[in-house]
């Protein structure tokens, strides 16, 4: 993994280190002027093993997640990264026609191989150069009659193999015996999946189906899939053969690809990869592929003032649509290019971008000038000669995107865990102070100062803190094998991914300094809070609730902020005092120069200035503009004030957070002078600011839509609205105690024999509210999160309850190779033999796949891509799909709209994701891809048709063919479900005829799907599909093998992800633990009391579980109603853009969770509740 | 007036045992308690006092001798039922008062109350006649830590009285309070011994409340060296 949160891990390691280290330096540092502290704080240590030992444990947990995560990444990485680094070999920069088979001929002949070899001739940075024929087709083992219906068959130049070859051989034998050099016509090696799926073995005959039809290849040698015969990442089967043999075969000249190997670090065996050399090379390759006439040409027509300004103008737009966070853009390396008196090197890579030629070509259609337009057209179209694709970067990228990806999605979800791991740091910390409140109060009074004893604490903090690194990162990693293991298991049947354990280096260190640092900062927060002690208070032992002092008057705050506006040198100037009377001044002398490095300078001047303000914030109507104003600021450009408005739901959920707050300061204000109890004042104000905030947070996201515009939000709002209406649930809660006690006594009550036991199980947590209250923060936040994760995972099981919806009412799915089209489905069914008849199908219906750059007539934008899917009209007229906006000009029924769309060629419905935003969550969908606007995706129901137009995608054809559309309907993103395996897509359905007006070339149907009589013979009826049309090379697959398929994965995941999430529930169990150990050590003396009033042991030890499971089940309660709101939320969020989603509580998972939570937490909390019970009173009362 | 004793010890030992030292706290003592009287335990302090209370009560076990109370051997009760005779028939005043701090002084008071089975109202109730007995009527909504340690101390016997048990423990009741407030805890035990009958053990240092006490036991190195009524103990 390379970045995190968009953040390089290598910086992010050297920045967490690095402030790891300041820390170590800081702390050794204050250390050695005052050992005694030291001693104080470590003796502190070995003293109580058992607690030590248990304060680890509790810190740790925030390393632990972290490292989990990102060992999860590092596996999932390595697993893509290897795969792709081994299935690619030698090969780093794949060269190809700029034409597409769909439109032309994309065989390179002989003239471009001796071009590329020109270019490069003599270059050092090359280690080989092969052209290659590189298809796929379906093979077969007569003898056996296996067939495959999709093999990967390459005819490299055998010539040209050198620095391609290193892996052609298995890992046991090494490379293959076979010389290359001399392999002939008919002769074949073959990788070990092919020999596996086929029965193939060395000297057999492998046949090859292929347009001209069957011929066979002797097996000469059986390799590893891995390099040349590495095959695809979903088609590991694969075969090569001498280059001729496949040009004859396909009837083709020369080759269709081209790859390049460059000099580099060997990664794996024989596998080398340099990423700038690379990129270097990809820049040269382009140079010289550029079309000159085109470039210049393109120069020329740019060149005029009137396109220029207009470029200039794009340029402006899409920077502060972007808010400049791009730096390298092509666009503006093209408007700088065209100052020049010829095309530059600049100018030319930039106008190979796809973004920026669909930027000039709306322009030029702009200026209405009709020749200029076509100039540019055609330019543009004949601009790149030769495709040159970096794929080994490209590859490596995609492994890295898609496994941070993951972590995000981890750490993100995984956050709430590190919360509840901190908030358990803090309140091991709140207890620790606690226990020694007598012991410091007495510090205090015999002259330690403040800071000595923020010291003192932090020093042993960070004994801890070191402790609770190690084994956390440790324990990490152990987790993550685990968790890694799962997934493992689960997809060992598929070929598509292989994963295995692996961690980097970096990632250890970044877990280990971020746990180092969140664990030290948290511990420096509460020492600093511990230190707040009240001296009295303390030496009574009065209360654990600590007393802060009292506020400085505000003309000696005015006065800090004053003095620190000049930071240093007043500081300097006191230094100089101090020393002039004799004070001991070295540490202020270091001081000054930390300070000189400005940021610590700013940030206490920043300290200082909120210090000034803390008194009235505290009152609570300052708050109230501040909060206002950053509400406002989040507010839709729409709805907002103009450049005020920044369009964030997280700026405008903060804003009215602190409005909340302090509009209760001011009830609290008003119910002070009113002259009421303290005790009412605090109870109505705090329940008031969480009530507010509970509803505020558990609105439906789009309910304040009307006032706010409709706001940008990713995951960190999921973070704050969750961790926000938690703590409001927590914080009415405990605030209203008494009222729940009320009932509990109440209800058991009734058992008489139970009522002591109630009354104390009560009464020590209500006491203890900052404990507790922490305790049940923790608790319910974990379960809120499981409880989503849980019924958010049923809602994709609506699939499989209804899988017509995503399948269209189609069972089986078959995709044959362009190369082998199909005349008559029908026919071949009925010759294949007597398994296989006609009358076993319902409806056969065909489509073709086509890429194209589509424009939205009214829509003043730029040609994007999209994907037609040309349809046969039985697919258009009976297939099951639904919309969910439809014009109803043509059609009241969904069946109405799709027999228009069959009778009007003119007609188009396009797939969701065209008309969907992006939310944050996925990958960046990159600014080439068409979007229909206009249509909200959340107000389902009738739309008027919306034009659009098509063209072949620049540099395709020769004339601009437009061909122009209506959108009459929107499909459900089910449909998305198999026909884009679960992703997004930017599909457009029309009639087929299409295909002829968008082409010259003939585009062959490629897409099969069959509806049968007898659903039940789906699977039998698949193979027997692929057999008969194995000479079209026909891969199929039966919806419900799909269905299992996708649900085994994402069980897998899902399996994987609750795993990790129950990290957090160990972090929730560990708290009880905690507080119950440390329980039984503050109370030995009124446990000894209450035995000798009578308490049986029994009586004790159930006190003390019920303590933990009052708090474990009301934590649950809490996590599960809140849960269940946020999900339903989400849920109709979800179903607002996807009709039929069901909401469903999986009530047994939900229980098993909540089971499990509050089991192991009794069971946490059994032995120190025997170890209570088991106390002698005589020995109790005695003890001090 | 000499009957059946309610609390009677026999040969009692004690030792107590830290590592590799054991020390003998009680040794051979024996030693009764008529119903109805108050007894102080005197002696310096490591004599073996409280140690003596810790045994007779039941709070602690003995290595061998027999303790019997109101003719029950407390050796052959279990743990339980020596709690529920706690509960019942005996009542702790304790010199650092020992309330739980968590409950108001009412809720205190009410605790043993609860637990010997009695219903909320009724246990309410009672629990208000002991505070105004102890005459503290007007704080009963207060938590112990508002009060101040004479009136902790009455908390502390309101609540040793609840169950209106048959022996009152009090070990050194008077040693965390100034001369005044001690006069009137004293009086306060006294007066109640006499009005409700009770037998009440106490263990203290102070001659002042040893002499309000109708017999003196004196302590010294874990036997007792003067059982108060007239006769010398030798030491084993």
């Amino acid at each position: 993994m390379e970045k995190l949160f968009g953040v390089e891990m290598n910086v992010l390691a050297i920045w967490l280190s690095s402030l790891m280290l300041v820390i170590f330096l800081v702390s050794i540092f204050l250390a050695s002027r005052n050992r005694i502290l030291v001693k104080l704080a470590l003796r502190n240590i070995p003293r109580r093993k058992a607690q030590t030992a248990l304060i680890i444990v509790g810190l740790m947990l925030s390393t632990t997640i972290i490292m989990a995560a990102l060992a999860i990444g590092d596996s999932i990485n390595g697993g893509i990264r290897l795969g792709a680094l081994y299935s690619l070999g030698g090969t780093d920069i794949r060269l190809s026609s700029s034409v597409s088979s769909r439109f032309g001929d994309n065989y390179l002949g002989d003239s471009v191989v001796d071009r590329v070899r020109s270019e490069l001739d003599g270059d050092q940075r090359i280690d080989g150069i092969m052209p290659l024929v590189r298809e796929q087709m379906p093979v077969v083992n007569e003898q056996s009659k296996k067939t495959l219906s999709s093999a990967v068959v390459v005819g490299p130049k055998l010539e040209s193999i050198a620095g391609f070859d290193g892996l052609i051989g298995t890992e046991e034998e090494g490379r293959t015996k076979v010389d290359l050099a001399v392999m002939r016509d008919g002769e074949t090696i073959i990788n070990q999946p092919m020999a596996d799926d086929l029965d193939l073995e060395i000297g057999d005959l492998l046949t090859l189906i292929s347009p001209v039809g069957r011929s066979d290849h002797k097996v000469l040698d059986i390799v590893d899939a891995v390099g040349i015969l590495g095959g695809t990442e979903s088609t590991r089967a694969s075969a090569m053969f001498p280059d001729e043999s496949l040009q004859r075969l396909f009837g083709r000249d020369g080759y269709n690809m081209i790859e390049v190997s460059i000099t580099g670090k060997e990664i794996v065996e024989f596998v080398t990869h340099d990423e700038k050399t690379s990129e270097d090379v990809t820049r040269k390759l382009k140079l010289a592929f550029v079309n000159s006439d085109a470039s210049e040409s393109l120069f020329e027509n740019l060149k005029t003032p009137s396109i220029k300004d207009a470029l200039e103008k794009k340029l402006v737009e899409q920077e502060s649509a972007a808010r400049g966070s791009d730096t390298d853009d092509p666009l503006s390396d093209l408007i700088k290019g065209l100052d020049q008196d010829s095309p530059s090197d600049e100018f030319k890579i930039a106008a190979m971008d796809g973004g920026t030629q669909a930027t000039i070509f709306e322009v030029a259609e702009a200026s209405g000038d009709a020749d200029l337009t076509k100039s540019v057209f055609e330019s543009l179209g004949a601009l790149v000669e030769i495709k040159v694709d970096p794929i080994k970067n490209r590859s490596l990228q995609f492994a890295e995107m898609i496994s941070s990806g993951i972590v995000v999605f981890f750490t993100i979800f995984g956050s709430f865990s590190i919360i509840v791991g901190l908030l358990l740091i803090f309140l091991v910390f709140v207890m620790l102070a606690a226990s020694r409140t007598t012991e410091m109060g007495i510090a205090r009074a015999i002259g330690t100062k403040r800071r000595h004893l923020v010291q003192m604490f932090t020093y042993e903090g960070l004994v801890y803190s070191l402790g609770a690194s190690i084994v956390g990162t440790g324990l990490g990693i152990l987790a993550s094998m685990l968790l890694i293991q799962i997934m493992i298991r689960a997809f060992a049947e598929s070929d598509d991914v292989t994963f295995f354990y692996s961690v980097t280096l970096r990632s250890i260190i970044v877990a280990f300094a971020a746990g180092f640092v969140l664990t030290a900062l948290t511990v420096t927060i509460s020492a600093y809070r511990v230190s707040k002690l009240n001296i009295v208070v303390a030496i009574r032992g009065l209360s654990e609730e600590l007393v802060s002092d009292e506020v400085p008057s505000t003309l000696q705050r005015a006065k800090m902020v004053l003095k620190w506006i000049f930071g240093p040198f007043t500081f300097a100037l006191d230094t100089w005092v101090m020393w002039r009377r004799g004070y001991g001044v070295a540490l202020r002398v270091v001081t000054f120069f930390v300070l000189l490095l400005i940021v610590p300078w700013i940030s206490i001047l920043i300290i200082k200035v909120f210090k000034f303000f803390q008194p009235w914030l505290a009152s609570g109507w300052p708050l109230l503009p501040v909060g206002l104003i950053l509400a406002i600021s989040g507010l839709d450009p729409e709805k907002g004030v103009e450049n005020f408005a920044y369009d964030s739901a997280a700026l405008l959920a903060l804003g009215v957070t602190l409005s909340i707050v302090s509009t209760g300061l001011i009830v609290r204000r008003i119910l002070a002078y009113r002259g009421f109890r303290e005790e009412f004042q605090k109870r109505v104000s705090m329940s008031l600011i969480g009530l507010i905030m509970f509803v505020f947070y558990s609105l439906p996201f789009d309910a304040l839509e009307n006032l706010t515009g409709e706001l940008n939000g990713g995951p960190e709002m999921f973070i704050l609205s969750g961790v926000s209406l938690v703590a409001a649930s927590v914080w009415v809660v405990m605030h209203n105690a008494d009222v729940l006690v009320w009932i509990v006594n109440k209800i058991i009550g009734r058992w008489g024999s139970l009522r002591p036991v109630v009354k104390m199980a009560i009464a020590y947590p209500m006491s203890a509210r900052l404990r507790t209250g922490l305790t049940l923060a923790m608790f319910s936040l974990v379960i809120f999160t499981m409880m989503i994760f849980a019924i958010l995972i049923n809602l994709g099981n609506v699939i499989s309850d209804d899988p017509d919806k995503a399948s269209g009412g189609f069972d089986i799915r078959g995709v044959i190779k362009p190369e082998l089209p199909i005349d008559d489905p029908y026919a071949i069914i009925e010759q294949s033999g007597n398994d296989l008849s006609v009358s076993d199908f319902e409806v056969i219906t065909s489509q073709a796949r086509l890429r194209v750059e589509v424009r939205q007539a009214e829509a003043d934008s730029s040609f994007k891509g999209a994907r037609v899917r040309a349809s046969d009209e039985d697919w258009l007229r009976k297939n099951q799909f639904e919309f969910t906006h439809w014009d109803p000009a043509y059609g009241q029924t969904f069946e109405e709209i799709w027999q228009s769309v069959a009778n009007d060629p003119s007609l188009a419905v396009v797939s969701a994701g065209i008309i969907r935003e992006e939310d944050g969550w996925g990958p960046p969908r990159g600014d080439n891809v068409f979007q229909i606007t206009g249509i909200e995706p959340d107000k389902k129901g009738e739309i008027s048709g919306v034009d659009i137009t098509l063209r072949p995608p620049v540099g395709q054809a020769t004339s601009d063919r437009l061909v122009t559309r209506k959108v009459v309907g929107v499909l459900d993103e089910f449909a998305d479900y198999f026909e884009n395996n679960q992703g997004s897509s930017n599909d457009i359905y029309m009639h087929y005829s299409v295909l002829e007006e968008i082409s010259e070339k003939t585009i062959p149907f490629t897409d099969y799907k069959f509806r049968i009589t007898d659903p039940s013979r789906a699977d039998e009826l698949t193979r027997l599909l692929e057999t008969a049309f194995i000479d079209h090379g026909m891969t199929a697959k039966s919806t419900s093998e799909s269905i299992e398929q996708e649900q085994a994965q994402t069980n897998a995941f899902n399996q994987l992800f609750q795993g990790f999430m129950g990290l957090g529930l160990l972090v929730g169990v560990a708290a009880l633990g905690v507080i119950a150990f440390r329980a039984v050590v503050e109370r030995r003396q009124s446990i000894g009391m209450m035995r000798a009033i009578g308490y049986r042991a029994r009586m004790v030890q159930m006190q003390f579980l019920m303590e933990s499971g009052v708090v474990a089940i009301l934590g649950s309660l809490i996590g599960i109603g809140l849960g269940t709101l946020i999900a339903w939320n989400i849920f109709k969020n979800i179903s607002q853009e996807s009709a039929g989603v069901t909401f469903s509580i999986p009530i047994l998972n939900v229980a098993a969770i909540v089971l499990v939570a509050v089991v192991f937490s009794l069971l946490n909390t059994m032995l120190p509740a025997r170890q209570a019970s088991g106390i002698k009173p005589s020995e109790a009362l005695r003890y001090e | 007036m000499r009957s059946e004793p309610i609390i009677h010890a026999h040969e009692v030992v004690k030792t107590y045992r830290s590592r590799d030292v054991a020390v003998q706290a009680l040794r051979d003592v024996s030693f009764a308690v008529q119903s109805g009287e108050m007894v102080a335990v005197m002696g310096p302090s490591g004599c073996g006092k409280t140690t003596l209370l810790n045994c007779l009560s039941g709070l602690d076990s003995i290595d061998s001798g027999d303790v019997s109370i109101a003719g029950r051997l407390l050796r052959t009760m279990s743990d339980d039922a020596l709690s529920e005779y706690r509960a019942k028939s005996m009542g702790f005043v304790f010199q650092a008062y020992n309330l739980l701090p968590v409950l108001t002084v009412q809720e205190n008071v009410e605790l043993p109350l609860i637990l010997a089975g009695n219903s909320q109202k009724n246990a309410r109730d009672r629990a208000t006649e002991k505070l105004n007995l102890v005459g503290l009527a007007d704080r009963i909504d207060h938590l112990p830590a508002e009060l101040s340690g004479g009136q902790q101390q009455r908390v502390a016997i309101a609540r040793a009285l609840a169950n209106d048990p048959a022996i009152v423990w009090a070990d050194e009741p008077t040693g965390n309070l100034d001369s005044t407030n001690a006069g009137e805890i004293m009086e306060l035990l006294t007066r109640l011994n006499k009005e409700q009958e009770q037998t009440f053990v106490l263990v203290t240092h102070s001659d002042e409340v040893g002499g309000m006490a109708d017999r003196i036991v004196r302590m010294s190195d874990g036997v007792i060296v003067d059982d108060g009524n007239g006769d010398m103990v030798e030491s084993s």
